[in-house]
């Protein structure tokens, strides 16, 4: 009798779980996104041969769907329109290439510069050069970033002033972001040579996001991979100096204390 | 019945959303001494009630740290000798501007370092670096201590940062290596140098920084080098333009380990 219940049940069960454990999964695993940009086509005259593709590799892997859970893309050599437009849906935003004080470059596959700054007030070219199209984080509506959790920009002084273009950092938390962090000081890119492993700011990035996935918070995961740094080469070589700003998440989680792990959106 | 079915429904949702955080374990395993190291870091933080779990140990190549954490603090503990190489205390952080100078904050650091660290021994260690950090909702003062001998940096170091609003220590890091590596170099300062300005040969050198140190590499042998830090010269009104570049050269082979740009 017992049997004849459970062959009955069979059936019908299984057609109720599969499609269960389906929606499970990927109600899961694909709701939240995080987009890696990085360069492996710079130039000498676009502030040097750098190579910065391992960091967006790690990125990618550690913020996945076999770790943290996200829907992560290495989205190697992009525009900065792509950058700029995709933010709007993403819950982890990571730029690793050249940066100054108010902007970031980018230089797509056909070998096009272009450039995400913070803000204009009024010179065209402000003071990255002449860099090709320019996309304002000032020009994002109150809610189109809001609902970022993190907005990383991994280059040289990205969380500087600069007196034509504005502040990255600032004005990615005053769009609403949950933490976003840049670097006051020079950091290291290795030059475009072929290592076995992550050198400079990509092994940075590589412990920074094991930490994140680990389950660290943004600013002891800062410091815990640039600790790491040091125990690597001896020095910090001015990955101790990133900055972070934002509105955190709610009352008692400010922008050092987002955590990323597992996946959930932005607050 | 229905219970049979809504019971194995949720559980298929669940574990349908569960199965995707299953992932491998990046942290070393392996017959650690979580005991002793406990109790070295309740010793270190000087509270024998700290909880401290085990979280965990972390390969760095030459070294192993086995990972302790509670709700205040981080340790990591030398697999290898159970000292304590890193340390962080949460509470510490206190948002707001400095409200202290950089000689209060030495003292706070060189206190804690010489009451933490064994090792700790001014006629031994130099204080190679100091500096004030903002790190956007608080400051941190940082200084770092080197043994340096004729010039060359060894790999004992011991880093001490002091919240500049609070005033505790948030964070000690240290290197405790004996010397069992080449001293003396075979490449020239001056051959380092050439070696450098011929990796950037297109830029113009405005700048330069030459340092000799001892350090492990990941199998943790020491390989003593030349770091040759320089700025180069800029166009006006670029900022993307690269600002300098760092060469790693092997101070016995002279082979270039490593080339950066920044």
């Amino acid at each position: 009798m017992r049997q004849l219940i459970l062959q009955k049940l069979k059936m019908p069960l299984l057609a109720l779980l599969l499609p269960l454990f389906l929606l499970g999964f990927t109600a899961n695993a694909y709701a939240y996104d995080a987009d890696h940009y990085a360069f492996d086509n710079y130039t000498s005259t676009d502030g040097g041969s750098i190579k910065t593709t391992d960091s967006s590799y790690w990125g990618k892997a550690y913020t996945g769907p076999n770790w943290m859970g996200y829907t992560a893309w290495a989205l190697d050599d992009r525009a900065a329109s792509d950058a700029w437009t995709w933010a709007k849906g993403d819950t982890i935003w990571a730029f690793y290439g050249h940066g100054r004080a108010g902007g970031i470059l980018f230089k797509d596959a056909g070998g096009n510069t272009s450039e995400i700054v913070a803000e204009s007030n009024g010179n065209a070219n402000g003071t990255g050069g002449n860099r090709g199209p320019r996309y304002y984080l000032s020009l994002y509506t109150d809610t189109d970033i809001s609902k970022v959790a993190f907005m990383y920009f991994s280059g040289c002084e990205t969380a500087n002033n600069d007196s034509w273009d504005g502040n990255l950092v600032d004005y990615a938390a005053w769009k609403g972001v949950d933490s976003a962090v840049g670097f006051t000081g020079l950091v290291l890119a290795p030059q475009w040579t072929n290592y076995q492993y992550p050198e400079y700011i990509n092994y940075f990035n590589q412990q920074l996001w094991a930490r994140l996935d680990q389950g660290d918070a943004i600013k002891i995961a800062f410091d815990r991979a640039g600790s790491a740094y040091y125990a690597k080469y001896g020095s910090y070589q001015g990955t101790n100096t990133y900055r972070a700003n934002g509105a955190g998440q709610g009352s008692f989680v400010n922008a050092y204390g987002v955590v990323l792990t597992p996946a959930k959106p932005g607050y | 019945m229905k219970k049979v079915f809504l019971v194995a429904a949720l559980a298929a949702f669940v574990l349908g959303g569960v199965s995707i955080y299953g992932r491998t374990n990046v942290k070393a395993v392996g017959p650690y001494d979580v005991v002793g190291a406990r109790t070295n870091a309740r010793k270190f933080i000087g509270n024998d009630q700290a909880t401290l779990d085990f979280k965990g140990a972390t390969n760095q190549g030459w070294r192993t740290l086995i990972n302790l954490e509670d709700n205040r603090y981080i340790v990591d503990v030398n697999s290898r000798t159970l000292e304590v190489e890193s340390f962080f205390d949460k509470t510490a952080i206190k948002t707001g501007s400095p409200v202290m100078a950089a000689e209060q904050a030495l003292g706070i650091a060189t206190t804690f370092a010489q009451t933490h660290s064994i090792r700790f021994n001014p006629s031994k260690l130099t204080l190679k670096g100091q500096s004030l950090i903002n790190h956007g909702l608080s400051s941190e003062f940082t200084f770092e201590w080197a043994e340096v001998q004729n010039g060359m940096e060894l790999p004992n170091r011991i880093l001490v940062t002091v919240d500049a609003q609070s005033g505790m220590v948030y964070s000690y890091q240290s290197v405790n290596i004996a010397t069992t590596g080449p001293t003396a170099p075979q490449v020239t300062q001056v051959s380092a140098i050439s070696l450098a300005h011929n990796q950037f040969s297109d830029k113009k050198v405005v700048a330069e920084k030459a340092t000799l140190s001892l350090w492990p590499d990941l199998n943790g042998q020491q390989v003593l080098r030349w770091v040759i830090d320089m700025d180069f010269e800029r166009p006006v009104n670029d900022q993307y333009a690269a600002r300098g570049g760092q060469v790693m050269i092997n101070a016995i082979t002279g082979e270039v380990m490593l080339i950066g740009i920044k």
